[in-house]
């Protein structure tokens, strides 16, 4: 007798089944395995790379500049003493390959870069992660000081290469994590290692969908020994209008190139004049 | 005895859930295209893999789009439209519940029926009359037509300076081809 009455429970909840709604039948068909998008606003966060890259035939051009003041009594106190500027053009080769190049004033340097998409999240993953690497090549034309100089052309080049990666949590916040690895083709001195590794931290929280905070942060494995360093930081606001990227951020790090920012780095972040940066980049996209 | 009849009940229960799906009708790759047409820019997206689910015997259908699937010319666009307009990760899916209102089931030839539900799109429901062509033609159903949508009453976010770009009325235009539900 309980045998049967609990078949008949059974047959219940059975029926009870049968009930769902056409509605219910579709939702537990339709499994959403769309990639995950726009984990960050930008393909930089602020000072580095980001795991996004653009879709095909997307190019990228931007304009950075970054203010400090010094520290001197003539100072203008507006952040606007000193200045460097980069120009950046980067092209989307496929949805998943990037390539790039850049100049900047801050010594003298030019990069290129590759940067390749080699897994994205997508909604109902088993590894709910994006993967994607980035491999910078950064030539520095300026003298080491006015007496010795750096000899051949290999001598003048440093190499960056990074794994990114990233988990977007939900629509609001994204956690990003940058192994690197740098090498240099010369140094200023010869205690200082030629081949170094940081790793980078960074965050995104959507404020709108129009704006987001971010803040990275680069922790130096083995730093140079010649010279106190301190890692680079960053925080800092993306603003997208339409097709272009506003970016505003405070920081203690100036050069462009992350062989420079990550590594030579010879200030802290605090808001005493010197030390405290001021950055803007303006990046417009367009399709061909 | 009570035992027989449990068995008999069994048998009877399965033989109804036969009987339902024998009366349903599916499709995961559903198309459904938009258009918002402005002297600015014509703006033209595609979603192919629509599920939609017809039940001949209460002449009830639901649909459920998935924002993501839609396909834009220009991939700029589809990110704005998930990031910035649909919001896509908070409201994934679109979905319509309805009836078809006076149809007929053994009626071989295409039939033009009004659909009445609901429209539910950013977690925000309207209801909805759609005018539909509605055939039977080897044991599939097709259900086409077109409908329009007023973008304010989605309450979608467009900044002013790009609302010259978005037409206020979209153009929605949906062609389901479903097959008997074999599951």
């Amino acid at each position: 007798m309980k045998n049967s009455l609990g078949l008949i429970v059974f047959f219940f909840f059975f029926q009870l089944g049968n009930a769902q709604s056409l509605l219910d039948v579709l939702t537990s068909q339709q499994i959403d395995t769309t990639a995950v998008t726009l984990s960050f606003k930008g393909t930089r966060i602020g000072l580095g790379h980001s795991i996004e890259t653009r879709d095909r035939n997307t190019f990228e051009l931007s304009i950075g500049q970054r203010y400090w003041n010094t520290p001197n009594e003539e100072s203008s106190g507006f952040l606007v003493d000193q200045i460097c500027t980069t120009f950046a053009l980067d092209y989307a080769f496929t949805d998943n390959l990037t390539a790039g190049s850049s100049i900047s004033t801050l010594m003298t340097a030019a990069n290129v870069f590759g940067k390749y998409r080699l897994k994205r999240q997508r909604n109902n993953d088993k590894l709910p992660l994006s993967f994607t690497f980035v491999q910078t090549v950064n030539y520095k034309s300026e003298f080491f000081d006015i007496t010795t100089t750096r000899g051949s052309f290999g001598e003048k080049l440093a190499y960056t290469s990074q794994l990114l990666v990233a988990h977007k949590w939900d629509d609001k916040f994204t956690a990003q994590l940058s192994p690197t690895f740098i090498h240099r083709g010369s140094n200023r001195f010869e205690v200082d290692p030629t081949n170094q590794f940081a790793i980078g931290v960074s965050g995104r929280y959507k404020l709108s969908s129009h704006v987001e905070l971010f803040s990275e942060y680069f922790y130096q494995i083995n730093p140079l020994e010649s010279i106190k360093t301190f890692d680079a930081f960053s925080l800092g606001a993306n603003w997208e209008v339409s097709d272009l990227l506003l970016q505003f951020m405070l920081t203690n790090s100036r050069p462009y190139s992350e062989d420079l920012f990550i590594t030579n780095n010879q200030l802290e972040f605090n808001v005493r004049n010197r030390n405290m940066t001021f950055g803007f980049r303006a990046t417009y996209t367009f399709q061909l | 005895m009570i035992k027989y009849s449990i068995l008999f009940i069994l048998l009877l229960l399965n033989s109804t859930q036969d009987d339902r799906l024998k009366k349903q009708f599916i499709t995961k790759q559903g198309q459904v295209t938009f258009f918002s047409y402005t002297t600015v820019e014509n703006i033209q997206a595609s979603n192919n893999t629509v599920y939609s689910i017809v039940d001949v015997e209460t002449n009830e259908i639901a649909v459920s789009i998935l924002m993501k699937a839609f396909e834009f010319k220009k991939s700029l666009m589809q990110s704005h439209f998930n990031e910035s307009y649909i919001e896509s990760d908070l409201h994934p899916k679109a979905t319509f519940t309805g009836k078809i209102i006076d149809y007929d089931k053994n009626f071989d030839g295409i039939q033009t029926r009004i659909i009445k539900g609901d429209f539910t799109m950013r977690g925000i429901s309207k209801s909805v009359e759609i005018k539909a062509q509605i055939s039977k033609i080897d044991n599939n159903i097709t259900i086409s037509g077109e409908t329009q949508l007023m973008v304010e009453d989605y309450k979608i976010n467009i900044p002013p300076i790009l609302r010259p770009n978005i037409a206020d009325n979209i153009k929605v235009s949906f062609n389901l081809i479903h097959s008997l539900n074999e599951k």
